[in-house]
């Protein structure tokens, strides 16, 4: 009997000594990793479409949108959707004009593709900074390498951009100049990647036309 | 076993990974570069001596019958809690080792040193012990992350040290070049111990034939 | 078919030993012999399986509703050692000839990445009941597979000149490469 007790205590003991101690941690850790998270975010959010108040509009179905704002003038869509690609989920974030026309932008935020080919997807980061840095987008012809095929989501050849109808189509072997605005160039050797992506970028777009047009039309 | 003994013994002769072959999954899920080798290295250190530490100190309260029980809520703890200061301090390297922060707790290195060491011994032992298992663990890790960065990526530790014409082998950041990558080192570890082993055997023939044996 | 889909991806084409590096441990220890690797095996699906439909339970009516999400490695990890320990009294008590041929690898079972690294996907990946159940399944048979086929290729290495340096761990390594390898055919198949 004194056995049992002194077991049971010993448990009782080692469990609470568990929960306490993660309780306490848990209480200091959650603001930072959430507000790591808003962060991430944020800067995601003011890479895409910068200058402006983002409002959470949709958070359904594995999408999340954002309408962003400033001076009470729309300047364009962020929405979050995911996917299977070629390895595991890959989590994109893409940027559409204010008329929900257009893809104006891209960012990865997490996958798990083949490195050194399915990682093309996600930008360079020279080319990062000069989007940045460029008020268009449009870094011109450098988007005729298939190694830049992330450059296609923002702009190319004089501010065209790529269709935000849901019908994008992956094209191999033909220079970006010949393609049209639903047909996009693939990746070399990385085909799996580059059409998982476009993928999810039609899915987002048709789940975020359907949703508004159930609340209404526009909000 | 001195001190200096106790500490170092992790380090080569009973190297976690490569003697006592344990804890193989993170050692050759997270090793794609010698970052993440350091940094899971360390937080497997960080757990290893805070487990060992407070299962010394606890040895003779734990009755047998419940101790594996309350080794594992004791590891799970601390490795919770090391999840948990991963994400809010450092979140980029968390992400990057992924779910295998919280697979710690299912390392056998940490089990097998609370029952085969610290539940036996006092907390110095206990600790010196850890951070000699840690820091053989993590000596691993970085190698075979650095081997496995500098041949698939051209890098180290981030810094570009292949030449530019230098195409990185893709295969050694992807599971097969893993698997060949520990084979080999598994390899060199037992040449080098086996040839050291034969020089002793030859050095104590000598003397034992200088003697007159 | 989502759910085949499911199955399909943790057996074969994120196959947990050769593509996600989980239950490393067990296939290094226990891949000798044939019999044994079978064995061993079906005993981790069946821990799989029951390990996932209990965490399941858990994180969605404990630790989801109470705010405890932070408390899952240490629920995860008590309710993988209670079930092997139940499992390994079960079979003692139906069938001695199974516990004694299954003997010392069922407690070895509690300390497999596999099962944890099982309950924490399906966690991170918000898997309903009958998704956790598929994954927990492909899972299995993707470690039996693995475990199987570097049996019944290490028994036939035990004929073979291998250099003493890379007999045992090393060589089991490096044919893992070579199957790992084979099993990256497997990547991009779409349902």
């Amino acid at each position: 009997m004194k056995t049992t007790l002194h077991m049971l205590v010993t448990l009782v003991a080692v469990g609470m000594f568990s929960g306490g101690s993660l309780s306490l941690v848990n209480d200091w850790a959650d603001p930072l990793i959430q507000a790591n998270q808003a962060r991430a975010r944020d800067e995601a959010i003011g890479f895409l479409v910068p200058g402006g108040d983002a409002e959470q509009l949709v958070d359904r179905d594995g999408l999340v949108a954002w309408r962003i704002t400033a001076n009470g003038e729309v300047k364009g869509w962020v929405l979050r959707h995911a996917g299977i690609g070629f390895q595991d989920k890959i989590d994109l974030m893409i940027a559409l004009d204010p008329e929900r026309r257009h893809v104006c932008g891209l960012r990865v935020l997490a996958d798990s593709e083949t490195p050194g080919l399915g990682t093309w997807i996600r930008l360079r980061a020279e080319h990062e900074r000069a989007l940045a840095g460029s008020a268009d987008r449009d870094l011109g012809p450098e988007v005729d390498d298939s190694k830049n095929y992330p450059l296609q989501f923002f702009a190319w050849g004089g501010g065209r951009h790529l269709s935000a109808a849901g019908d994008l189509k992956v094209v191999k072997g033909r220079p970006r100049s010949e393609l049209g605005p639903g047909e996009v160039q693939a990746i070399t050797a990385a085909t799996i990647s580059s059409q998982a992506v476009v993928d999810i970028v039609n899915a987002a777009v048709l789940k975020l036309d359907a949703l508004l047009a159930a609340q209404g039309g526009t909000l | 076993m001195t001190i200096n003994a106790e500490f170092a013994k992790g380090l080569w002769e009973h190297n976690p990974v490569l003697r006592q072959l344990l804890g193989m999954c993170p050692v050759l899920a997270v090793t794609t570069s010698a970052m993440n080798g350091v940094g899971m290295g360390l937080a497997t250190t960080f757990v290893l001596t805070c487990a060992s530490l407070m299962i010394s100190l606890l040895r003779k309260l734990i009755p047998g019958q419940v101790r594996i029980a309350s080794f594992i809520v004791v590891i799970a703890t601390f490795v919770t809690i090391v999840d948990l200061t991963m994400k809010a301090k450092f979140p980029e390297m968390s992400q990057s080792l992924g779910a295998f922060i919280p697979l710690i707790v299912v390392n056998c290195v940490i089990l097998g040193r609370a029952e085969a060491f610290a539940s036996k011994n006092n907390p110095g032992r206990a600790v010196v012990d850890a951070l000699g298992m840690g820091l053989g663990f993590t000596a691993s890790l970085t190698t075979l992350g650095s081997i496995r960065e500098l041949l698939g990526n051209g890098t180290l530790f981030g810094v570009q040290v292949m030449p530019n014409q230098f195409v990185p082998w893709i295969v050694m950041i992807l599971p097969a070049g893993a698997f060949l990558t520990l084979g080999l080192m598994l390899g060199a570890y037992n040449k080098f111990n086996h040839r050291r082993e034969e020089a002793a055997l030859r050095t104590a023939r000598l003397a034992a034939a200088a003697k007159g044996v | 078919m989502e759910l085949f889909g499911i199955f399909l991806t943790a057996a074969l084409i994120n196959n947990f030993v050769l593509s996600q590096f989980l239950g490393i441990c067990p296939f290094i220890g226990v891949s000798g012999k044939l019999s044994a690797a079978t064995s061993m095996g079906m005993a981790t699906t069946f821990v799989m399986v029951m390990a996932a439909m209990v965490t399941f339970l858990i994180r969605q009516y404990i630790l989801a509703p109470l705010g405890l999400d932070f408390l899952q490695t240490v629920s995860f990890i008590l309710v993988i050692a209670s079930l092997v320990q139940f499992v390994e009294m079960v079979i003692k008590k139906v069938s001695k000839p199974l516990y004694r041929s299954l003997g010392i690898y069922l407690p070895l079972i509690t300390t497999n990445c596999a099962i944890m690294g099982l309950c924490l996907f399906a966690a991170m990946r918000h898997y309903s009941f009958f998704q956790s159940l598929v994954f927990a399944l492909g899972a299995g048979v993707g470690f039996t597979l693995a475990i199987v086929l570097m049996a019944g290729i290490r028994e036939e290495l035990e004929l073979a000149d291998i250099p003493r340096s890379l007999r045992g761990a090393g060589i089991t390594m490096v044919v893992a490469g070579t199957l790992a390898l084979g099993f990256m055919g497997f990547a991009g198949m779409k349902f």
